[in-house]
């Protein structure tokens, strides 16, 4: 119990020197103090559980699964981390510094950065796996938010130069999502993981099992301390649960809501819980074809869901409802606490309705995942019984995940009546969760010119105060505008054996194991 | 010889007379039969048997286990198990009931055309049948689905063509055994034109293979519906199948232990009873096993 | 015979070219593509350009019939392709996983052979009613429950309550004999439910036809022990309408491999083509059904000509065994 407590506070004390950073680098040149590395010997194998599709790739900045998540800070560090509070630390880059005018950048690394197989890092690299996220031809995960990156260059050895389009006061945020890989034989990023991150890939067989080891070459402030993490693919979540309790899984992610209290009643086990969520339980709308193309009927259908209702039915009481249609949680930094609730009122959303023209008998449709998410459905059947409390049809279809995104992805395809359930993991940064409903992003297909000009606004604001100011239009403005429907603040569910400490969650919903560890090792 | 004046009538053969109660003279094919008839009464009559609406929700009751108000608990939304399970019936058995129809209407007129063409075409035909069967039932339905939706109809199409090869070989078979009865060559050595033999004589003979095939079709129609239904693309809500019943059930497994076992155990001694009956009515039906 | 096994031979290969054409147009035209499914699940606000250049990287901008010939032509070079997924060759994939799938296969049979033949023989030796009437029950409950059930109450049994078994994953056989087959024994035994008791309705069946034909009553009026008329007449004379199921059989193991590999999360075959079609995986999905194919033709077509060794009657009718 000794060795945990130590381990937390140094945890924190981390976190603590992040956000010393990120205030100043808005000031102007930071310096961060080191980072202490831990000592430790490893120990072990922790065996992580992984529900429906495995791990099907290892190219980390064309992510095809979210399972591949927590490979990204465990092989692949970017130049900054995340923090369980959701702003950014330094990792392979030390200190940043923005111009007066915030279009200049300047990130200096660290030197003693070596890859897995031995080679080192260098800004060369960094400057690399940027531009190859900016090329349009290849589709990262990264790009929506480093867009407007103009040039980016090695200015020595250990110092890249940044230079945007319009200014921006949290380029560490945007480039979080960017991650270091090795690019020296593309061909191989899929199918041979070598990066700088505390473990390194020793076997994988894709859709399937995926082991690390630690790296030897690492050098940085968390080094590897078990002597293996296994992935292991289970059929389906109940059967992951059943192999938790018994004992045989060390870990489980994305829990069924089902089955928290029996995790909970278990002595040997617990829920990891993330300090703050930025992922939603979103039905997106085709808002440039009827009957979705008139905000009236999509505020009907606003008034018509009974989120609090579905919070705690379908989730057990296990996530926030997004009373007032908002990408950003109650509990979120930069929630408008201004902002009116849509109360369930079912005249209301009848009356919304007539008003938009949608006459009563029209049906819509529910477009789900089959194979997935069965709160999805349970919430679909609740908005299904009161929809034709006033009249209206909602015809529920599961499908399985190819014929689901077919209908509307990506953002630009048209799917008029349809509702898609969806769940977005936003980023934190509240700046960036509310890019999602900017131009060519969303698959609602909103396109707002006037909420991209905002957006761009926020970007480029060093003022906490003024930012705000700017991020609360943003949110009246969805709120009004429904562009889409924003039912609860909601995240995978991870669990894990009493005996291993230090992993967490973070707000998007994906596993953080690069400080994790068996209790006594 | 009075036969030159007078037509040749060769007699026909009644080999199905009173078969229910020499069927039912037997033990456990009566049960069976008795437990597919219940099924079959208490699913159809759903609306007049189900203590509740089907679509009743109860927040206060989520994921009860059996009382005397709900005798097979509670779902997800508080609704009455065994009115779900009543009501998921009515969809399981039309699906089971309809594609067996197709099942057996389609796979008799491949296994027939194969049997009475011969040659090349027969040859063609069993070969591509063969080779249906020798694909996994599951995969070709994950296919199917995926290319035609979960739709009750769509799922009735996709059993229906799935069953055919099956019956196809069984009818091409049942069929040969005919076309080389004494019989058969007596009646077309006396000049009946070949498709009234088929069908007023050939068919009915045929038959009872076919009937006793359909039973055992109806239940693997019930169990890949379920295992369909376990993948997530069963039929769609609000309506249940048994096997999305099921499905459910072992999502929530724990939270109710309750909800899975039900309808499975409805889903075996649905299927256990309608393989015994296939069982028996094959014995009873075909004069060469009695 | 020759003609015929020829003839054979002709149709099985057309079949395998129709059914590959069959399963590549069908994979095309159901909705989702593999780079959609891909991209889908974690990157939103993708380039269009981005998707075109997959597209024409993995070939899927050419015409239906282009792709096709393409494919073909990789085949008789001996190359079966990438998966247009995991970017992994589609041979590597194959190897990795055939193992898993083989030696369950095999522990089902084995286990499904070792349960139904003796079962019936002694069925047919004892005339025991008792006996009778639990066999057909463990038929009629074996036909009765689906492999997931089946699997599922084993895992819950064997796995998590008494803890006697490991529940998932695979261990290679020799990399770890004991641990291997350890592994691959609940799923060996739900499976070889799903075929022992077809086999066992075939083979009991047949018994008993062939011990009422009018041959075996002679060897029986021969003075012969009924142990020996089961033994040398009947059991020999039985096996072959049993013989003609082996093609259901191995029908029924691949299908049920599919459902039992998926519950017991076992790296197989069956697995991968479930992935497959779930992630549109063209590329893994042709060479899986093709193999299937093959795998399925070349079985019936060993199961005929031994039917025509072992049943001299059909030799010389010929084609008459193609039932």
């Amino acid at each position: 119990m000794h060795g945990l407590k130590r381990r937390w506070s140094l945890a924190f004390a981390t976190v603590g020197v992040a956000a010393t950073a990120l205030v100043t680098a808005a000031a102007g040149p930071a310096s961060v103090g080191t980072t202490h590395a831990r000592a430790c010997k490893p120990y072990g194998t922790l065996s992580y559980g992984i529900a429906g599709g495995g791990i099907t790739g290892l190219d980390p900045n064309t992510i095809s699964n979210a399972a591949q998540w927590p490979l990204q800070s465990l092989v692949y560090p970017g130049l900054v981390e995340i923090t369980p509070d959701g702003t950014v630390a330094p990792s392979l880059a030390t200190k940043w510094k923005a111009s007066p005018d915030l279009k200049t950048w300047w990130f200096w690394l660290r030197r003693d950065v070596k890859y897995s197989d031995g080679r080192a890092f260098t800004s060369a690299d960094a400057v690399a796996n940027i531009l190859r996220v900016l090329d349009p031809k290849v589709p990262s995960q990264a790009r929506g938010n480093i867009k407007d990156f103009r040039s980016v260059r090695a200015i020595t050895k250990y110092e890249i130069r940044i230079k945007l389009g319009s200014p921006s006061s949290i380029v560490p945020d945007q480039m979080f999502l960017v991650r270091m890989s090795d690019l020296s034989d593309v061909s191989k990023l899929n199918t041979v993981g070598n990066g700088t991150g505390p473990y390194k890939v020793a076997d994988f067989v894709p859709n399937q099992s995926l082991t690390l080891v630690p790296n030897t070459y690492y050098s940085g402030p968390n080094p590897a301390c078990f002597k293996k993490i296994a992935f292991i693919r289970e059929p389906d979540p109940t059967s992951m649960v059943t192999d938790f309790t018994s004992g045989r899984l060390g870990m489980i992610w994305q829990i069924p809501v089902s089955s928290v209290p029996k995790i909970e009643s278990d002595k040997r086990a617990q829920i990891i819980s993330p300090k703050t969520v930025s992922s939603v339980q979103a039905w997106e709308l085709d808002t440039t074809s009827p009957p979705f193309d008139n905000a009236a009927a999509r505020q009907a259908l606003s008034y018509a869901i009974d989120r609090a209702t579905m919070v705690k039915v379908a989730f057990q009481g296990q996530a926030i409802p997004s009373l007032a249609n908002d990408l950003l949680s109650s509990k979120a930094a930069g929630y408008d606490k201004a902002l009116k609730p849509y109360a369930f009122n079912l005249q209301k959303a009848k009356q919304l309705f007539q008003q938009a023209g949608v006459k009563p008998g029209t049906t819509f449709t529910f477009w789900a995942q089959g194979d997935k998410n069965p709160e999805r459905i349970t919430m679909a059947e609740i908005l299904q019984q009161d929809l034709q409390k006033i009249g209206y049809n909602l015809n529920i279809v599961q499908n399985d995940t190819s014929t689901w995104l077919q209908k509307f992805y990506p953002a630009g395809k048209s799917y008029p009546g349809l509702i898609i359930a969806n769940g977005l993991s936003l980023q934190p940064n509240p700046v960036l969760g509310l890019s999602f409903a900017t131009s060519g992003k969303c698959e609602c297909n909103w396109n707002n010119k006037q909420f991209d000009a905002l957006y761009f606004k926020a970007l480029g604001m060093a003022d906490q105060g003024k930012r705000q100011a700017v991020l609360n239009q943003m949110q009246s403005m969805f709120s009004q505008a429904v562009p889409v429907l924003a039912i609860a603040h909601q995240t995978n569910i991870l669990a894990a054996q009493k005996g291993i400490v230090g992993a967490w969650e973070d707000a998007r919903g994906n596993t953080h194991l690069e400080n994790a560890h068996f209790a006594g090792h | 010889m009075s036969a030159v004046a007078e037509p040749l009538r060769v007699p026909r053969r009644r080999p199905r007379a009173r078969f229910l109660t020499q069927l039912l003279k037997r033990p456990s094919a009566a049960i069976a039969f008795v437990v597919v008839l219940a099924i079959v009464v208490g699913v159809v009559g759903a609306p007049l048997v189900a203590p509740y609406s089907p679509n009743a929700f109860d927040f206060t009751h989520l994921f009860g286990g059996p009382t005397l108000a709900h005798p097979f608990g509670t779902d997800e939304l508080g609704r009455d198990l065994l009115t779900r399970v009543l009501y998921g019936g009515r969809t399981t058995l039309e699906i089971a009931g309809f594609s067996v129809v197709l099942a057996m209407s389609g796979g008799s007129l491949w296994g027939f055309t194969a049997a009475y063409r011969r040659g090349w075409l027969d040859e063609l035909l069993m070969r591509v049948a063969d080779l249906t069967l020798g694909m996994p039932v599951i995969l070709l339905g994950l296919v199917l689905v995926a290319a035609f939706g979960s739709s009750t109809l769509s799922l009735v199409l996709i059993l229906g063509i799935l069953f055919m090869p099956a019956t196809a070989r069984l009818a091409r078979a049942a069929l040969l055994s005919e076309l080389e009865t004494d019989y058969y060559l007596a009646t077309i050595s006396v000049g009946t034109p070949p498709w009234l033999i088929m069908l007023r004589e050939l068919l009915p003979n045929a038959a009872p293979v076919l009937i006793a095939r359909a039973s055992v079709v109806a239940a693997e129609a019930i169990f890949v519906e379920a295992s369909l239904s376990f993948v997530g693309l069963g039929v769609q809500p609000p309506a249940a199948s048994w096997g999305t019943l099921l499905q459910k059930g072992y999502t929530n497994l724990y939270r109710s232990y309750w909800y899975p076992l039900f309808p499975g155990l409805v889903i075996l001694v649905a299927v256990l009873a309608l393989n015994t009956l296939g069982d028996h009515l094959q014995r009873v039906l075909d004069p060469a096993k009695r | 015979m020759r003609r015929y096994v020829l003839t054979r031979l002709a149709t099985s290969i057309g079949l395998l070219f129709l059914s590959s054409i069959v399963i590549f147009c069908l994979m095309r035209v159901i909705p989702g593509d593999p780079t959609i499914t891909k991209l889908g699940g974690s990157i939103q606000g993708v380039d269009p350009r981005a998707l075109v250049a997959i597209r024409h990287q993995l070939g899927l901008d050419r015409s239906i019939p282009d792709q096709y010939v393409r494919w073909l032509g990789g085949i008789f070079q001996g190359d079966f392709g990438r998966s247009y997924y995991s970017q992994f060759p589609v041979t590597t994939l194959i190897q990795e996983r055939i193992g898993a799938t083989a030696e369950l296969a095999i522990a089902a049979l084995s286990i499904a052979l070792v349960i139904a033949v003796p079962a019936a023989t002694l069925g047919t030796i004892w005339r025991n009613r008792v006996f009778d009437a639990l066999l057909s029950g463990f038929t009629a409950i074996g036909l009765a429950t689906p492999a997931f059930v089946t699997g599922i109450v084993l895992i819950v049994v064997f796995g998590v309550k008494l803890g006697w078994l490991p529940t998932q994953g695979y261990v290679s056989f020799s990399h770890h004999p004991l641990a291997s087959l350890k592994s691959v024994l609940l799923p060996a035994i739900t499976l070889s439910i799903v075929v022992a008791a077809p086999v066992l309705r075939v083979l009991r069946a047949s018994l008993v036809d062939v011990e009422s034909a009018s041959y075996t009553r002679t060897a029986a009026g021969k003075g012969l022990l009924r142990r020996q008329v089961v033994f040398r007449h009947v059991l020999p004379n039985a096996s072959i309408p049993a013989l003609t199921t082996v093609g259901v059989v191995v029908g029924g193991l691949l299908g049920g491999a599919v459902i039992t590999e998926y519950v017991f999360a076992r790296p197989g075959l069956g697995t991968l083509m479930v992935d497959a079609v779930y992630q549109r995986d063209y590329g893994v999905l042709q060479a899986l059904v093709l193999l299937a194919a093959a795998s399925f033709i070349l079985s019936s077509l060993v199961v005929d000509l031994l039917y025509g060794v072992i049943d001299p009657r059909l030799r010389v009718r010929g084609a008459g065994s193609a039932q």
